[in-house]
Order: structure tokens, then C-alpha cells, then sequence
């Protein structure tokens, strides 16, 4: 396993830039996940850090090795695309062993290697199948049994868990993160998907338009997003945004006052997550809105609120407060004073 | 459609199509004077125009049409094969390659023998198998080409990328995964050339009509200045005939396949 550095690292196709200077640096032995919306240039960082794609600019270092021009079989990573990418004419077992006998390892020890990981993943059954003859999660856990009998540096991961439907989409990600324990593996994983980054990553890093919106552990991303776009992307159901005016440690909106710090000064846009908003006794209501429609989860609900400037927000609110909240009426609401977030006027900067 | 009435058109397909052929077998067996009648059915069998055939020289065109064909259709797999993956994954010659590989075929052929022919005269190519083979790539290359660039598009990329991460170069990855995926493509289109090359007559007459003549040559041969002697030529068009028929009964499914663009399965 290895460390892998990325500096400067640009990739333009014509005239769109998908990844623009980017500086990256994936721990050895951690899950760092790339994730954003579509189309802001995961796809492109990976494939350039696996050697799929020159590089426009910038240096990828595996190790110590610069491998900026070196071929993809020469940097030593192993892949599992979204759609697994199996050899449809070869069996799993031929699969897992493909990239050994490539490197001529001896017989014995390819058979050794493909057994083992074939136990980790339970999959011994399966491996006289072809691709076809499997499920969809069995073909994912062919896919990353090929890259762990590799014993690579580290394993890029596009996407894998797109093509599972829900349930099993849950059980593979406690499965990857027990085998990345297990092997003290270094990964770096791509995905759309916040809930998974969040549950997977060690390191988080979002991307938006082809830069690092944000870097850190995912509660540090969570509890202090660095801009709008990190506090609306990361959380579900996305965080709540006020715009409005902050002058003397008060931020004002139409129909709503917070303390803020008093360092913040001007127009500015307050975040507010959804568990951060709570029905409330008129006495200590921030605001009052008109409750619209509410989702029930079982241990909590959602809560589609209106207020009287047309805004529209949303509450999760625990299950045994949801009584005192009616569709239809105007209920007050607090915002819990303790998790603000207070964005510049644009959106960008984060000020508290 | 109702099934009678599927079953009844089936029927009428099947007697459009096999009664020629009965009646050129019919015909293969008539002696001359039988042949005054050409549609009667009492006749005395003789086998004189087959055995005619069989010494008169249609078995060596026969031969010299599997050679031109074999050597053309070779040429065509592997120019073909590496010509296809390069437009299919690389974009070459851009847009217009893909398609215009095809243009082509538009030509009519005469536009084309006349500097063939003044070619191969120079280099003291003509009547020889190797003018025709030219010739025949000519329209077999760009039809197999056209056929694998469908086979790869349908490919997924990610299969070669994922084989070149595994530890092989482009062309290992080409060769151990790729082309596996389009080896039954490969057959057919394969079988199809070499059926374009053995039904060609224009180019093989005008070419080699001489001692390098091929099958179809041979069989216009029996148009003779004093008439065409029927029986005989029924007979070589029924040797020509015949592997076209086997060939294209173990084709005919990848060969949709192939025109309607690729879409194997994987
Ligand atoms: N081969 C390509 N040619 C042209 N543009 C591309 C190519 N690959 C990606 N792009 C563009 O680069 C941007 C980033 O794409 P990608 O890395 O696939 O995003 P993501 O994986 O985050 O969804 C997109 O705007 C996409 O359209
Ligand atoms: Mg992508």
C-alpha cells in the first residue's frame, strides 16, 4: 500500500476543463472519497490518477514514484469500474487470476491468492461461473475480488455501487469498509452519492466544477461546510437557506432574528439544517411557517414548511414531536442558536 | 398474422425460391435434345453435362475462386479488424470514416475496372489471381470493416481500460479481451466477404477472363457463340451455388446482427 499525491492536476478536453489544479493526497491505508455532483470531474481525476487519461498538466505521485506518463499497467492500482468491467468470456475464477498470469506470478500461488479472496468475499461457489451467469451483486464482488488478489498500492473505485439496487447497495458498503480494515487497504472512491462518502470516507473531498470545494473528515464537512454549495450538497434533506442582512451580532431576514457573531457584518445567507429547525412554544419560536406537507421515516418525519415571503424549508423532526405539528397550520419553529452557519452574500465563504 | 395464414405465406416463399432451383437441377440432367423443351418434365436423365463439367474445367475455377477468396478475405480480417477498432475507439479519420467507408460502394464498378485493368497490364498482373484479389478487396475490406467497427462499438471501453490496469499493453488488451468479444462477428463477416468474392463476375472477367478465370467466369463461359449450352451451365451454377446456400444457413443470424449495427449481447 502507498500514499498517492496529486499536485496541479488539470485535464481540459477541448474547450470544457474538467479538473482544474487540483492537490490531492490520498493516506496510505484510508478510504478518501471524491464525491459531487454529475459531470464535476470525479470521473476524470480517477481515470488520469489510473493512467486512462493523460494529463493536462500536473504530476500524480505513487509513493515516491512519479507516474504522471507511466502506463496504467505500470502504476500498480487496480480499478472496479461502475458497470465491473468482467471479462464476459472468461469464468470468475479466470477473472481474478487474469491480472497474476499477466504478471506470470507461479500457479500455485495464483490459486492461493484467488481462493483467499474469493473466502473473504464468499464468492468460493461462483468462481467456474461466467459473468453472465451471475447476479449483479455477485458480479461487484468478482469485480473487487480482482482488484484485492492484486495486492496493489491502492484501489480506485468508479462508482461501484450505482448499479445495486438499494438494499444491497447498503450491504456492500459495510462489506467494503470491513475489507478495507481488513487489508489496511488505501482507497480512493468516487461517487454521486453523499450518503455513501459520508458513511465510507476517512477523508471527504467535494468537488464542484472541476476544484476542491472542500477536504476533510466527513463530520468536519458536515458540521462546518465551507461554502453554500458544501452545505447544500452534503445532508439530506439539504440544508436550509436564509437570505438576509447581519449587523450587530444579529442576523435579520423577513420575519426572523438570530444572534451571529459580531464580527459578522452585511448581507449575508444564513444555513440551517433540517435537524437544526424544531417545532418550539411560541415564546422561543425564530420564525412561524405554514407546515405544507410531512414525510413520515418512522423515527422522525420531514417537514415542508412555508413562510410568509414564499420561502420554503425543511424540518426533520424527531417522531414524538411531530404531534404538536398539523398540515395546513402556521406552527412555530426554532433555530437551534448552537448550529448556524453563516455564508458570504455569494454563497462562497463560510463566516461562522 | 394469424398462424394459416403465416403458414401459407411461408409456403409461397418457399415454392418461389426453391422452384427455380428444382428447375435448374431438372435442367442439369437433360441432354440437348431434351433441352429443345426446356420446361417439360419427360426426359431420359443423362449425366454428360455434369460429367462435362466436371472435366471441362469449372472444378479448377472453382479451386481459383476458393484462393481469390481465402487470400481476399484474409487480407480483409486483419486490415479490417485493426482498421475497425481504430475508427471505433480512436475516432480515426473522424466523423465521416465511419461512414464513408461505405461511400464506395456507390461507384459503379465499371469506374473502377477500367484503371484496375490498365494497372494490373502494366505490371503484367492480368489474368492472374492476384488482379482479382485487388479487385476483390476493393469492395470486401470496407464491408468487413464496416461490420467489425459495429461488433467493437458494442464493446464496452471499460473491458480493454480494465485489461490494460491488469497489466497489459493496448495490443494485449486488444488481443486477449477485446477481440475474444468479437470473434463470432469476426465469422460471419468473414463468411460474408468471402461470399461477395465468390459470387463477383465483372471484375474476374474483365481481369482474368483467361486462364486465371474464376467460378462465375467459367459459368458465363457456357454462353457460347453458338448459344448457351443450358445443361452444362445449370450444372456449374448448381457448384457454385451450393456452398453460398451451406454458408449462409450458418451466417444468417450474426449477419443481421451485423447490419443492424453490432448489439451482441454480453
Ligand atoms: N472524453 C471526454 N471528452 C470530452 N469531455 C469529457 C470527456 N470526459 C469527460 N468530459 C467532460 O468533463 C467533465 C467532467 O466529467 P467526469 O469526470 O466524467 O464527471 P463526473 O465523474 O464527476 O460525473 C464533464 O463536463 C464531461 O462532460
Ligand atoms: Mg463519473
Amino acid at each position: 500500500m502507498a500514499e498517492i499525491r496529486v499536485e496541479a492536476l488539470r485535464k481540459r478536453f477541448g474547450e470544457v476543463t474538467a479538473v482544474d489544479d487540483i492537490d490531492l493526497v490520498i493516506a496510505d491505508g484510508g478510504i478518501t472519497v471524491l464525491v459531487g455532483p454529475s459531470g464535476c470531474g470525479k470521473t476524470t481525476t480517477l481515470r488520469m490518477i489510473a493512467g486512462l487519461e493523460d494529463v493536462t498538466g500536473g504530476r500524480i505521485l505513487i509513493g515516491e514514484r512519479d507516474v504522471t506518463s507511466a502506463e496504467p499497467k505500470d502504476r500498480d492500482l487496480a480499478m472496479v469500474f461502475q458497470n465491473y468491467a468482467l471479462y464476459p468470456h472468461m469464468t470468475a475464477f479466470q477473472n481474478m487470476a487474469f491480472a497474476l498470469k499477466a504478471r506470470d506470478t507461479p500457479h500455485d500461488e495464483i490459486r492461493d491468492r484467488v481462493m483467499h479472496a474469493a473466502e473473504l468475499l464468499g464468492i468460493t461457489d461462483l468462481l467456474e461461473r461466467r459473468p453472465k451467469a451471475l447476479s449483479g451483486g455477485q458480479q461487484q464482488r468478482v469485480a473487487i475480488g480482482r482488484a484485492i488478489v492484486r495486492q496493489p498500492a491502492a484501489f480506485l473505485f468508479d462508482e461501484p455501487l450505482s448499479n445495486l439496487d438499494a438494499k444491497l447497495r447498503v450491504e456492500m458498503r459495510t462489506e467494503i469498509l470491513k475489507l478495507q480494515k481488513e487489508l489496511n487497504a488505501t482507497i480512493l472512491y468516487v461517487t454521486h452519492d453523499q450518503e455513501e462518502a459520508m458513511t465510507l470516507a476517512d477523508e471527504m473531498v467535494v468537488m464542484r466544477a472541476g476544484a476542491i470545494a472542500q477536504q476533510g473528515p466527513p463530520r468536519v464537512v458536515y458540521a462546518e461546510p465551507a461554502s453554500e454549495f458544501v452545505g447544500g450538497f452534503v445532508g439530506s434533506p439539504p440544508m436550509n437557506v436564509i437570505a438576509g442582512e447581519a449587523s450587530g451580532g444579529v442576523f435579520r431576514a423577513e420575519g426572523l432574528e438570530v444572534p451571529v457573531p459580531l464580527t459578522a457584518a452585511g448581507p449575508a445567507r444564513l444555513g440551517v439544517r433540517p435537524e437544526h429547525l424544531r417545532p418550539s412554544g411560541p415564546g422561543e419560536a425564530t420564525l412561524t411557517a405554514d407546515v405544507e406537507v410531512i414525510e413520515f421515516l418512522g423515527s422522525s418525519g420531514i417537514v415542508s414548511l412555508r413562510r410568509g415571503n414564499g420561502d420554503s424549508l425543511k424540518a426533520l423532526v424527531p417522531a414524538d414531536a411531530l404531534e404538536s405539528v398539523l398540515p395546513g397550520a402556521a406552527c412555530p419553529f426554532r433555530i437551534d442558536p448552537g448550529h448556524l452557519h453563516l455564508f458570504s452574500a455569494d454563497g462562497s465563504a463560510r463566516l461562522h | 398474422m394469424s398462424r394459416p395464414l403465416r403458414a401459407l405465406f411461408l409456403v409461397i416463399a418457399v415454392v418461389a425460391v426453391a422452384f427455380p432451383f428444382a428447375w435448374v437441377v431438372l435442367i442439369s440432367f437433360k441432354s440437348r435434345v431434351d433441352l429443345n423443351d426446356p420446361s417439360s418434365l419427360s426426359f431420359t436423365p443423362t449425366s454428360a453435362n455434369w460429367s462435362e463439367v466436371l472435366h471441362g474445367g469449372v472444378l479448377e475455377a472453382a479451386l481459383r475462386s476458393v484462393e481469390v477468396g481465402l487470400a481476399t478475405v484474409s487480407v480483409s480480417l486483419v486490415a479490417g479488424t485493426l482498421g475497425a477498432y481504430a475508427i471505433s475507439r480512436f475516432k480515426a479519420g473522424g466523423g465521416p470514416a465511419r461512414f464513408g467507408i461505405l461511400l464506395a460502394q456507390l461507384m459503379p464498378p465499371a469506374v473502377l475496372v477500367v484503371p484496375l485493368f490498365i494497372l494490373f497490364f502494366n505490371w503484367n498482373l492480368r489474368d492472374t489471381i492476384w488482379a482479382v484479389i485487388a479487385a476483390h478487396l476493393t469492395f470486401v475490406l470496407p464491408v468487413v470493416t464496416w461490420f467489425m467497427i459495429g461488433f467493437f462499438d458494442a464493446v464496452p471501453r471499460e473491458l480493454e481500460e480494465q485489461a490494460m490496469i491488469d497489466g497489459y499493453g493496448r495490443f494485449g488488451a486488444f488481443r486477449r479481451v477485446v477481440l475474444p468479444q468479437v470473434l463470432p462477428g469476426l465469422g460471419a463477416a468473414a463468411i460474408f466477404g468471402f461470399v461477395l468474392s465468390w459470387n463477383d463476375l465483372f471484375y474476374a472477367l474483365i481481369l482474368a477472363g483467361g486462364n486465371a478465370e474464376t467460378l462465375p467466369v467459367a459459368i458465363s463461359s457456357y454462353n457460347t457463340f453458338r448459344g448457351v449450352e443450358l445443361g452444362a451451365m445449370s450444372a456449374a451454377i448448381l457448384v457454385s451455388v451450393v456452398p453460398v446456400l451451406i454458408a449462409s444457413f450458418f451466417v444468417q443470424k450474426r449477419l443481421v446482427r451485423g447490419i443492424s449495427g453490432g448489439g451482441l449481447k454480453y
